[in-house]
């Protein structure tokens, strides 16, 4: 069809075209343009939009550090986002043409995409917790560490009296062995009677059992009402299974022995002289905290994160769909010719996909500039102006409260003027493609 | 073939392309109906008394926040219920949920206000008499809530000489709650004052139990920390000041009332998660904390609490959850910190005044508080109105108290008190994140009240 004819056509067809496409055109204008027009409108009054105030709010906006940090979050975004996802699709693309069950493969990978956004910023706030025990990632983390440095029976427990000392070295205190034995006492505390084994009687308080014998109880030094540290009390429990260690000033251990049910143990054999009685430190072991994903210095990596899954699906599906658009005639003689696979990848399929590439990127890009739902999903009020970023910092300021409409539009036109060139970029490749054609 | 891959790639980049075309521009004025070119006219108050007129059978469009499908939002319905059965005047009701003051704020803007609104926070009432969008209350109202009321709440509802609301609806927020099981299992008595309270709690820590769930990733419960101890340390008239920002954050008061503070939730000991920790706990997983998995002992709050460990995790009043009043500090009086909702009449349709009138009376709210959660300020309500001892006594201590102030980060401006991770939220947010560093905080908190106060 010549271009003489299609022009003909139009013109006769356009009293029929105006009719098909004015519904169209004037829902366009109602949501789309008079809204964005208005935007800019109120942009320039005051916050109950009644005073005309000029440039004031484009001034206002970067004065205060909120919008600064939100600025520097979405540049960040910018830069970091749309690379990362747009290598991870092409890796998976790749990878999964070789996968016998790609389309499931790819599917379940495209699964994120299909959940609302915000929903996503929940599922990860609650992997990102920080204590093992309610985080998916941290208790991941959290294996090898357990595995590592097994917490100990009396974690987080601390000695009741100032004689007995906590240290790296474990619990330790001084005891003396005179002619008719020794005594020590290791009172404990934050320890809860509940968490105790059941076995658990009445702590012991030790005496003297002759020569060359310690005796000794570790017990928990707390009761209610009336209560004296350092001294075993009616209504106290011994803390059993806990193994004391005698060392001499050598540091060579001389014996050892575990408590019993009511916290007692005695130890023979031991020489006169003064020793340390010593609880080892592996008993004391932590469990390991976590890390604070949602903290303030890790929360904008973290939204990042999450931003991958979500959108990696999406990069991977458009991407392997320009995969399976490529010539293969030229890989095939690229592999002929005796090129390695990687060589056809850097040299062949590469650059063709680069019109891809391109698309996927700059959708990304736009995606990252208005990040929005997933910040506010993800992280918890008192990070929120950590992980500002200017779409929600926009929404913060124009609805939360009775609201600033004034500054909340002009930081919405900021927004659009920072993705308008990415826009018309997008919109020049259009029509670069439609020319080729 | 290759063509119609190519297509179908246009078409999902070009459908991305018009998803992000169309927010940003879009998403700023989604509130704003179309065509709102109407000149901005606003009646000027009425001086006259318009519930004295006899009501003319109009209906009264009332909005609050609760939905009408949603618990508080039944009971309040079933007070204009009764309010239609004693005066013959039909009331519609609508529940705007959180977005009511920029609903609120664009429907004034637009001169098509509801008749009576119930506003959640008393900053908006300020706000919207500065709009000129509130009509001062009749003889009658002012009669209602003289017989009935403390002074403290007509003071609250006045504005420059006029009073323009009824708060009928109130919030306790000094109470601690505290799981009943640990507190028996540690033997710990409950304090009555501040220093107790520190020595129970450290007793706790030594019987290996953690004394305090603070909702740290909520900046309200913090400042509610901050009032109910600066309130105490400071006095109400200190308190007062600071809330008209005629003394600055950085007065020693108040740094002495985040000393104060800090020698109990400012000790990682005491607080579950450690202080920073407890950054990441929301409010209803703080109370869950307490209730449910039990990580710790107390938790300081709004009477909501009982309710919430209700729902969350069956927690019963009485046998697994109990409440204590906020210990006086140094032999402070009882004080109160409390919030409350205040029903404004924003036309003069006679109905509306008439509905604020009815509102007055401790006839009104009766079904309310039989319902449960809900306390009311008025002195009149017999207290067996309460469905249990624990709400009666919450109801109880409001009324009675000795010293009672309101949220001051409800009447400050909302970019100061009511914006999350910012103002007094965020501050007290970064305090507890580092409770020593007290001087640094109050210089950034006074240059954001500065800029709040000043704009």
């Amino acid at each position: 069809m010549t271009s003489v004819e299609a022009t003909k056509q139009r013109g006769a067809r356009f009293g029929v075209a105006l009719l098909f496409l004015g519904p169209a055109v004037l829902v366009l204008l109602a949501l789309v343009v008079w809204p964005a027009i208005r935007t800019v409108y109120d942009s320039f009054y005051d916050s109950a939009g009644r005073n005309f105030v000029g440039f004031q709010n484009y001034v206002d906006m970067f004065r205060f550090e909120r919008m600064r940090i939100a600025i520097r979050n979405s540049f960040i975004w910018v830069i970091v986002f749309p690379v990362l996802v747009t290598t991870t699709g092409l890796v998976l693309a790749v990878l999964s043409e070789r996968v016998r069950w790609r389309t499931a493969f790819r599917l379940i990978l495209f699964m994120p995409a299909a959940i609302a956004i915000l929903s996503s910023g929940i599922i990860w706030r609650i992997m990102y917790e920080t204590d093992p025990s309610r985080g998916a990632i941290n208790a991941l983390l959290n294996v090898p560490a357990a595995i590592i440095n097994p917490p100990g029976n009396l974690q987080g427990t601390a000695p009741s009296t100032d004689d007995v000392i906590l240290g790296d070295g474990g619990l330790s205190t001084t005891v003396e062995i005179g002619a008719d034995g020794g005594v020590v006492r290791l009172g404990l505390l934050r320890i809860r009677a509940e968490d105790l084994p059941e076995s658990t009687i009445q702590a012991a308080d030790p005496v003297a059992a002759g020569a060359g014998t310690l005796s000794g109880v570790v017990w928990r030094d707390i009761r209610s009402g009336d209560n004296q540290r350092g001294v075993v009390e009616e209504g106290e429990l011994g803390v059993p299974a806990v193994t004391v260690q005698v060392v001499d000033s050598a540091g060579t251990i001389v014996g050892s022995a575990g408590s019993g049910d009511d916290g007692a143990f005695s130890i023979d054999g031991l020489d006169p002289g003064t020793y340390s009685a010593v609880v080892p430190p592996a008993e004391f072991q932590g469990s390991w905290g976590g890390i604070s994903w949602l903290g303030p210095t890790l929360i904008t990596i973290a939204a990042i994160v999450a931003g991958i899954w979500i959108w990696g699906g999406f990069a991977l599906l458009v991407i392997a769909s320009g995969l399976a658009a490529l010539p293969r005639e030229l890989q095939e003689a690229a592999r002929v010719d005796g090129a390695t696979e990687f060589q056809v990848f850097r040299r062949i399929t590469l650059p063709l996909l680069t019109p891809v590439l391109g698309v996927v990127f700059v959708a990304l890009t736009i995606n990252a500039l208005k990040m929005f739902d997933l910040i506010v999903g993800i992280a918890p009020g008192s990070v929120q102006d950590e992980a500002n970023v200017i779409a929600l910092e926009m929404w913060r300021t124009a609805f939360t409260g009775l609201g600033n409409r004034g500054l909340g539009s002009a930081i919405a036109v900021f927004l659009f003027v920072l993705i308008l060139p990415v826009m018309l970029l997008n919109i020049r490749r259009f029509k670069l493609d439609e020319d080729r054609r | 073939m290759r063509m119609r891959r190519w297509r179908w790639l246009t078409l999902i980049s070009l459908l991305a392309l018009v998803a992000a075309a169309c927010s940003p521009s879009g998403s700023g004025d989604t509130t704003t109906p179309v065509g709102t070119t109407q000149p901005q006219t606003t009646e000027p108050p009425g001086t006259d008394a318009p519930g004295t007129t006899a009501p003319t059978g109009e209906a009264v469009e009332v909005v609050w926040v609760r939905g009408a499908d949603h618990p508080e939002g039944q009971a309040f319905i079933a007070v204009l219920e009764g309010f239609t059965a004693a005066t013959g005047i039909e009331v519609n009701y609508t529940g705007l949920g959180d977005d009511l003051p920029t609903i609120l704020g664009t429907r004034v803007e637009n001169d098509d206000p509801p008749d009576v609104a119930v506003l959640p926070q008393p900053g908006l009432l300020r706000d919207l008499v500065s709009r000129d969008a509130l009509m001062p209350v009749s003889q009658a109202v002012l009669d209602g809530l003289g017989a009935n009321f403390a002074q403290v709440w007509t003071d609250l509802a006045t504005v420059d000489g006029s009073t323009y609301g009824v708060y009928f609806k109130a919030g306790n927020k000094s109470l601690v709650f505290y799981d009943v099981a640990a507190v028996e299992s540690s033997g710990i008595t409950l304090p009555e004052t501040w220093d107790e309270w520190v020595s129970v709690s450290q007793e706790l820590v030594d019987g290996g139990f953690t004394p305090i769930s603070v909702a740290g990733a909520d900046g309200w419960t913090l400042s509610d920390w901050f009032e109910n101890v600066y309130v105490r340390t400071a006095g109400p008239e200190l308190y007062a000041q600071l809330t008209n920002h005629e003394i600055p954050w950085t007065d020693p008061s108040v740094k002495t009332a985040l000393e104060t503070m800090g020698e109990l939730i400012g000790n990682p000991d005491f607080v579950n998660q450690g202080t920073a920790g407890a950054l990441q706990v929301g409010f209803v997983d703080a109370i869950v904390r307490v209730f449910g998995s039990n990580e710790a002992v107390m938790i300081e709050g709004p009477g909501d609490i009982a309710g919430i460990a209700n729902t969350e995790v069956g927690a019963v009043v009485g046998t697994d959850l109990d409440m204590f009043a906020f210990p006086s500090i140094d032999g402070s009086p009882g004080a109160v910190l409390g919030g409350g909702d205040v029903a404004v009449a924003l036309t003069d349709n006679p109905g509306a005044m008439a509905l604020l009138e009815y509102l007055t009376t401790p006839e009104a709210v009766e079904s309310w508080a039989a319902a449960g959660g809900f306390t009311s300020p008025n002195q009149n309500l017999d207290l067996s109105a309460y469905p249990d001892e624990l709400s009666a006594a919450v109801a109880e201590g409001l009324v009675n108290a000795e010293v009672f102030v309101f949220d001051l980060s409800d009447l400050v401006p909302a970019a100061l008190g009511g914006t999350a991770g910012a103002g007094i939220w965020g501050q007290l947010q970064n305090w507890l994140e580092n409770p020593g560093d007290v001087d640094a905080i109050l210089t950034e908190l006074e240059a954001e009240a500065a800029a709040a106060f000043g704009g």
